[in-house]
């Protein structure tokens, strides 16, 4: 070879030309690749979970001051964002990958290696709370966890403290004033862990000390409070975000949903030691060494670890103020609690599950109480969902159930009908729980349940009441008939919902009416309805017709 | 011609500038390798310089990634080229005095680079996240030397073109291409998947178009130089150069198999990876064959010593690279430290291993200093190919134990708590290639004048091989 010029030219131009065209252009000529739609799990009016085909969201201002704090940070050198069809990855994390996932995304995140999990089905998984203590200190919550800290992302107060009637309380400091506004009238609740270590999420408003929850009397004479800083709210905005295009598909995931509840797990010293071991490598963080809800992630959550001491718990088939089955524990780890710093564990095998449950069990003498045993309520099979369910629902939300009063809607205000804020009725601010901690009343719109998405799941919270919160059992004053009823109604009420954003999605009436069908099966998100293949009145999601419609 | 005698006269070398540009790269054959060790004891030890943003594994990954690529590496590279170049023209560089300037420019850049990246300024593509000023200059850069080195070919006096050549020129135009495409376009538009797939592209044209033919600049020169055979046969460097040419552009997208990308464009770059095997086969045929009749003073070689274990790591990481774009065995090993077993093999065991032969060669000749001991350097040589050895090994492993064990259900924090040993042995044998390293640029620096009759400089003109 004598000429260098054929090397530059052939070599050097030629090939990579051909290689960025048949690559690089080519595919991008594709229009699936460049797609903004996405197969999104939606619930329909007659509260049927189904897929349909719709635009995908950009990030907010939030989200993508998170996404550049995600790319300064390099979390993407050990978080991939891409959900193989292969490897199990979907029964891992959640659906497979779309195009039109990524519509936003400039540079993409799809990362080359997985140190910690893939990130693309994070969303809402955790709640904030858990990301905040997460990222100040991974371990605080996944003791085995690799991952850095990050400080950096939070401002942090060091208070000194001193002994008012009798109690402790901050010391007067300007720091503290830096930080709070103390404007009058809103309490921040300040809850160290045994560290001295305290979470606050909130800045507007008087911070107020509160060591009720240690076991003895601290002896610190100072605390540091951490606050997120708007970077920290934008990556855990950002966080939240990763796979939520693909709407309600967590409560369609698998490998979550639990359906047995009464077994029995035999409980030998040797289950117990397995047990034992699992709750030291995943749940001592936030419940503690002594099950009591104090392990030194709790202070960042809201609402708190459950106290096992108590053998007080929320989810169960039996009847109010009774000790749940072994069943409703598995269900719980397995499924997590939605919208709380509970996540699901379905990722971890079976035995290691049942294992904890008998650990737990430890914790509380009340487990061998006779009286605190009672046999589960039936559940029986829930009768077909239709309107007019739904209107004698909303109905019996109103009169017979009141259920306004804690969380708002439709309700009524001296005799008259009056709408309530959702999840804000008239004597929610006064609600707290057995341990004397403020509660919310849920927001039926988000579509988040904690008890889980499913109409038997309320039904079954209406039947036996939440041990511990506000929530009484219905058993004995509403009919079976009339438990289902309130229950798909307020199922309904997260009809095409974003839990995200938690706000309405787009859908013209004609496709509303479509896919409320029970005629209209899409069994998987790969069979998604296709407004626009199936309708052809109605315009292209995304387009301007579209939204002109959705008006 | 291949009998042709190179003259070795060094009036067409500027020895300060060759070692200018070779101490540099000695900085960061000291800096950027050992942020490797540091980065890899957070593996284990996460808390090890936590609390500081700027030494975050985040932020510390792409400064070793960076820093072994576009330092260690590249500036090794450079320097060695301001050798070769007028060697195999038999003309002075051109435009020789803009090397001073650009020796300050590149690693003075690098310097802000990798200042700009443990501050957070990230754009976010992997091997394209300087900061977009950095990547200007870096740009600037090396169209300046571009032009020195293409324009010095073009006078030069020998008619033929010799191998080393052919890489230099295709590396330096693919490079000037490459580079303002990953770094100016795909890091600010074309959104989605698109992108990841154009990103794929880059990043391997990163590792197929400049480190590889730059790899291949070297060991074709110094490998005949240093053992002193002709170069083993013309034909296969012609297929060599044109198959690696062809091929190695197509294969980006193997980065983001399964992904929503297009199957048939996944395909194809899973075809183009195994057809790599060809130019890697071909050239690695021409290297050992220019070792025929050579093998009985390879001991106490230490510059063919450096290339041909090189090539060794090289068909070892290459076939590995080509086979883990397959489908099959892809399932398994991406995401995991499979994966970094081979970029280790390959960008630290083949290429770093080769700028490391032909520093042993050149910095003799240039300062007219021998080794301060060959027994030393020889400890360098084994700690370092003990080391590379090891993590190849080990990160091999690691990854398809993690892969097979999330491919039957493992829980993912389970398959971390597997892999914990493993890191710390990763990062002993990281130790050991840092500490060879230092023993190396030890000698070297700290050699001893030589006098003129010492054999190894001393050598009568090297016949052949080297021109064609």
């Amino acid at each position: 070879m004598r000429y260098a010029k054929t090397v530059a030219v052939i070599a050097g131009f030629g090939f990579i030309t051909l290689a960025l065209f048949v690559q690089g252009l080519l595919p991008a000529l594709l229009p699936e690749s460049r797609s903004e739609t996405v197969s999104r799990a939606v619930r329909t009016r007659l509260t049927e979970l189904k897929w349909i085909e719709y635009p995908a969201e950009n990030y907010t201002e939030l989200e993508q001051l998170g996404r550049q704090v995600y790319i300064r940070e390099g979390c993407w050198y050990c978080h991939s964002q891409y959900i193989r069809p292969v490897t199990g990855e979907d029964q891992r994390w959640g659906p497979v990958s779309q195009a039109g996932e990524y519509a936003f995304d400039v540079p993409h995140l799809f990362s080359t290696r997985r140190i910690g999990p893939d990130l693309t089905r994070v969303g809402l998984k955790y709640s904030d709370h858990w990301h905040f203590a997460h990222h100040w200190n991974p371990r605080l919550v996944v003791p085995d966890s690799n991952m850095p800290a990050f400080p950096w992302l939070y401002d942090q107060v060091a208070v000194a403290l001193e002994e008012k009637e009798g109690k402790l309380a901050f010391r007067e400091d300007p720091a503290l004033h830096k930080i709070f506004s103390f404007k009058e009238g809103k309490e921040i609740l300040i809850l160290p862990n045994t560290n001295g270590l305290a979470f606050a999420r909130e800045r507007d408003g008087v911070p107020v000390l509160n060591f009720d929850l240690l076991p003895d009397p601290p002896k610190t004479k100072a605390i540091t409070i951490v606050l997120p800083t708007r970077e920290a709210e934008g990556l855990v905005a950002y966080i939240q975000k990763l796979g939520m295009n693909r709407g309600q598909w967590r409560d369609l995931f698998e490998p979550q949903r639990v359906f047995v509840s009464q077994f029995s797990v035999p409980e030998s010293e040797d289950w117990i030691a397995r047990g034992k071991e699992v709750y030291l490598r995943r749940c001592v963080g936030c419940h503690g060494e002594k099950g009591d809800g104090n392990g030194p992630a709790a202070t960042f959550l809201n609402p708190r670890p459950r106290n096992f001491k108590d053998a007080v718990f929320k989810f169960r088939v039996t009847p109010s103020g009774a000790l749940p089955t072994e069943g409703d524990l598995y269900r719980t780890v397995t499924r997590g609690i939605r919208g709380t710093a509970m996540p699901p564990w379905h990722e971890i095998p079976e035995k290691e599950r049942l294992a904890v449950i008998l650990f737990v069990k430890t914790f509380s003498p009340l487990w061998k109480e006779k009286s605190l045993k009672a046999a589960p309520i039936s559940l029986p099979d829930p009768p077909r969902p239709s309107e007019e369910l739904i209107t004698l629902g909303e109905k019996i939300y109103i009169n017979e159930g009141r259920c306004w009063n804690c969380h708002g809607g439709p309700g009524m205000k001296d005799d008259k009908p009056f709408t309530y804020p959702w999840g804000l009725g008239p004597s929610a601010p006064t609600l707290k729980d057995d341990w004397g901690f403020p509660l919310l009343a849920t927001d039926f719109t988000t579509g988040i349940f904690k008890s889980g998405p499913d109409v038997t799941d309320i039904f079954r919270t209406m039947s036996t009441g939440l041990n511990g919160a506000a929530m009484p059992s219905f058993a004995d004053n509403l009919t079976e008939e009339q438990r289902w009823a309130i229950s798909y109604y307020i199922l309904s009420l997260s009809a095409y919902s974003d839990p995200l954003h938690r706000k309405k999605l787009q859908i013209p009436e004609q496709v509303k009416a479509a896919l409320d069908d029970p005629n209209l099966k899409t069994p998987t998100w790969r069979a998604a309805f296709n407004p626009e293949k199936t309708e052809p009145v109605v315009a292209r999601p995304g387009s301007k017709s579209y939204l002109r419609i959705a008006e | 011609m291949a009998e042709q005698v190179i003259q070795t006269d060094d009036e067409v070398i500027n020895k300060e500038l060759i070692k200018s540009w070779l101490l540099w790269g000695f900085v960061w054959v000291l800096f950027a390798p050992t942020l490797g060790v540091i980065v890899s004891t957070k593996f284990t030890y996460p808390e090890f310089l936590q609390g500081l943003p700027e030494l975050t594994f985040g932020r510390l990954r792409p400064i070793h990634v960076n820093g072994v690529i576009f330092g260690t590496f590249s500036t090794l590279f450079i320097g060695l080229c301001y050798y070769i170049v007028p060697k195999l023209t038999q003309v002075r560089i051109y435009k020789e005095e803009w090397g001073y300037p650009l020796l300050w420019i590149w690693n003075f850049n690098l310097i802000a680079g990798f200042v700009s990246l443990a501050l957070g300024y990230n754009q976010g593509l992997e091997a394209a996240e300087f900061p977009l000023v950095i990547d200007i200059i870096i740009w600037i850069a090396l169209l300046a030397i571009t032009v020195q080195f293409l324009v010095t070919v073009a006078r030069r006096k020998e008619s033929g073109l010799y191998v080393s050549l052919w890489y230099l020129i295709a590396a330096l135009v693919w490079m000037d291409i490459n580079w303002p495409f990953g770094n100016f376009i795909i890091s600010y538009a074309i959104p989605g998947i698109n992108n990841a797939a154009l990103h794929g592209l880059y990043i391997h044209y990163i590792v197929g178009l400049w480190i590889t033919p730059a790899g291949y600049v070297l060991i074709y020169y110094f490998l005949p130089a240093s053992v002193r055979n002709p170069l083993y046969s013309h034909k296969l460097s012609l297929i060599g150069f044109w198959s690696l040419a062809l091929f190695y552009p197509f294969v980006g997208i193997h980065h983001y198999l399964y992904s929503p990308i297009a199957d048939w464009a996944e395909t194809i770059s899973i075809v183009m990876s195994i057809l790599l095997i060809v130019p890697v086969w071909t050239v690695l045929q021409n290297f050992f064959g220019t070792m025929i009749g050579r093998w009985q003073g390879f001991g106490s070689n230490l510059t063919a010593k450096f290339l041909i274990t090189g090539s060794l790591m090289y068909l070892v990481g290459c076939f590995q690279g080509s086979t883990e774009a397959l489908r099959a065995l892809q399932q398994p090993t991406h995401f995991t430290d499979f994966v970094i077993a081979h970029s280790h093999l390959t960008i630290f065991g083949t290429f770093v291993l080769w700028a490391l032969g032909g520093v042993v060669y050149v910095w003799p000749r240039i300062t007219g200093r021998e080794l301060l001991s060959f027994r030393l350097a020889n400890w360098g040589f084994w700690l370092i190919t003990a080391g590379i050895s090891a993590m190849g090994l080990i990160l091999t492993t690691q990854g398809l134990q993690q892969g097979y064990m999330l491919m039957t259900g493992a829980e993912w924090v389970d398959s971390l708590v597997t892999m914990q040993p493993y890191w710390w042995f990763r990062t002993f044998s990281g130790i050991s290639m840092d500490v060879g390293m230092d023993l190396i640029l030890l000698s070297l620096l700290w050699g001893r004048k030589s006098a003129a009759a010492q054999p190894s400089l001393a050598q009568p003109a090297q016949t052949a091989g080297v021109a064609a």
